[in-house]
């Protein structure tokens, strides 16, 4: 395996570990999937659809996202919202986040 | 647009009956607005070579419904070690047993080379056997969610060095030798006619062995019992330890008695004519005095290594 295949693998799974909080964060308001997927995108977090959708349809069985089926735009879509419990466990790993976020940039800074 | 419609329905071809309306009703939504963003007027949006564009820079249909499976495997990372060490088990103790069964086969029919042919296909389809059964009682485990009692409960006291960790080759090794010499002994497989064809001498035991027979046989089927008992054992204990050794040494006495006092083979009358039969007896013998003499330095670096080993042992 050559060095950038490793570094690919790498920066996937370091990224892949985010992605809960990234659509968590962004489902604070109303999404349909694709209009999710975009979001992310304009923000700087590409993600695929096999990653996407397989995941936002876990976050709603754990019950962290509601979700209804409604017409916009001439076509049936299925919108997605964060529940009540959704909410605080997005307050929970964002405190998580800063905190792993601050340890590691001082050890970061320190290396 | 039928070609996205397509691709939809084989998606949700390989999904299970409770999720496939849900998640192709939702895949066919997203990809046909992916598309429509993507087409500048209503002939592209109808253009079959624009849809399959379009869908070769999606995923093969197999891998998209595969995301949405919870199980992605048949045996997952945290069951896994223990399937392979029972896998393996398995697998020694079923070569062991055949081995049994293959030695009492030859013992009942004396047919040597025609069982063991006879037998092999049946080894293999047994081999396979124990891997579909453990690989299926490992499946029921990962799915059901059973947690394996070996990972919980554990006692640090318990664990001890590589040194008295058995080694499975040194078994297998072990109990084939004795499975052949078991077989040798009892005249089932001859390796005279082999000496005589190209020595011109024949060989055959002396009184004072013929009358040992018996113990002879207990000694090696005691053995055979043995390390098919320790092809399951992980690792050493003293009682182990000190039952191999005497083994070794009741073997080591019978070797040496073979060696210095009476000797275990004698040419027969019968050869006495034969050209050069001085020469061919005095080789035979020699061979015989260096090849048990071989096996007694193996047995005494064993029985020394056991030595060693029960030192360790608690």
């Amino acid at each position: 395996m050559d060095e950038q295949t490793i570094y690919e693998k790498m920066r996937l799974e370091l990224r892949r570990g985010v992605l809960v909080l990234a659509v968590l964060s962004q489902l604070q308001q109303e999404h349909y999937g694709y209009s999710l997927r975009k979001n992310l995108a304009d923000k700087g977090v590409d993600i695929d659809e096999g990653t996407l959708y397989p995941l936002i349809r876990r976050l709603e069985k754990q019950g962290l996202l509601q979700s209804e089926w409604r017409q916009d735009d001439k076509r049936k879509k299925r919108f997605y919202q964060l529940s009540e419990a959704g909410e605080q466990m997005l307050e929970r790993l964002q405190k998580e986040w800063f905190e792993v976020s601050s340890t590691l940039s001082s050890l970061l800074k320190g290396a | 647009m039928k070609l996205i419609q397509h691709y939809v329905d084989t998606v949700a071809s390989y999904l299970s009956s409770e999720q496939r309306d849900d998640i192709s009703a939702e895949l066919y939504s997203s990809l046909s607005e992916q598309y429509e963003e993507q087409c500048e007027d209503q002939t592209q949006l109808e253009d079959l070579s624009y849809q399959e564009a379009f869908l070769q820079t999606l995923e093969h249909p197999l891998k998209a419904a595969s995301h949405y499976s919870e199980h992605q495997y048949l045996i997952g990372p945290n069951v896994f070690p223990a399937y392979w060490h029972v896998l393996k088990t398995a697998a020694y103790v079923f070569f062991a047993l055949f081995l049994v069964l293959l030695v009492v086969d030859i013992v009942t029919t004396s047919k040597v080379v025609d069982h063991i042919a006879d037998l092999f296909p049946g080894f293999f389809s047994g081999m396979l056997m124990v891997f579909a059964l453990v690989t299926a009682v490992f499946v029921a485990i990962e799915r059901t969610g059973q947690k394996l009692k070996w990972f919980d409960e554990w006692e640090p006291s318990s664990l001890v060095g590589s040194e008295l960790i058995q080694s499975r080759s040194s078994t297998v090794f072990n109990l084939v030798s004795e499975l052949v010499v078991l077989i040798w002994w009892n005249d089932l497989a001859s390796f005279t006619d082999w000496l005589s064809k190209y020595s011109g001498v024949g060989l055959e035991l002396t009184p004072q062995w013929q009358a040992m027979t018996v113990v002879i046989n207990l000694l090696l089927i005691t053995g055979i019992l043995w390390y098919s008992y320790r092809l399951v054992q992980v690792r050493w204990t003293k009682k182990g330890v000190l039952f191999e050794s005497l083994l070794n040494l009741v073997w080591i006495i019978l070797l040496l008695t073979a060696i210095l006092g009476t000797p275990m083979f004698v040419i027969p009358e019968d050869f006495s004519l034969v050209a050069h039969f001085d020469q061919a007896a005095e080789w035979m013998a020699r061979t015989i005095q260096v090849s048990l003499g071989i096996i007694v330095a193996i047995l005494g670096w064993e029985t020394f290594e056991l030595f060693k080993k029960y030192q360790k042992c608690r």
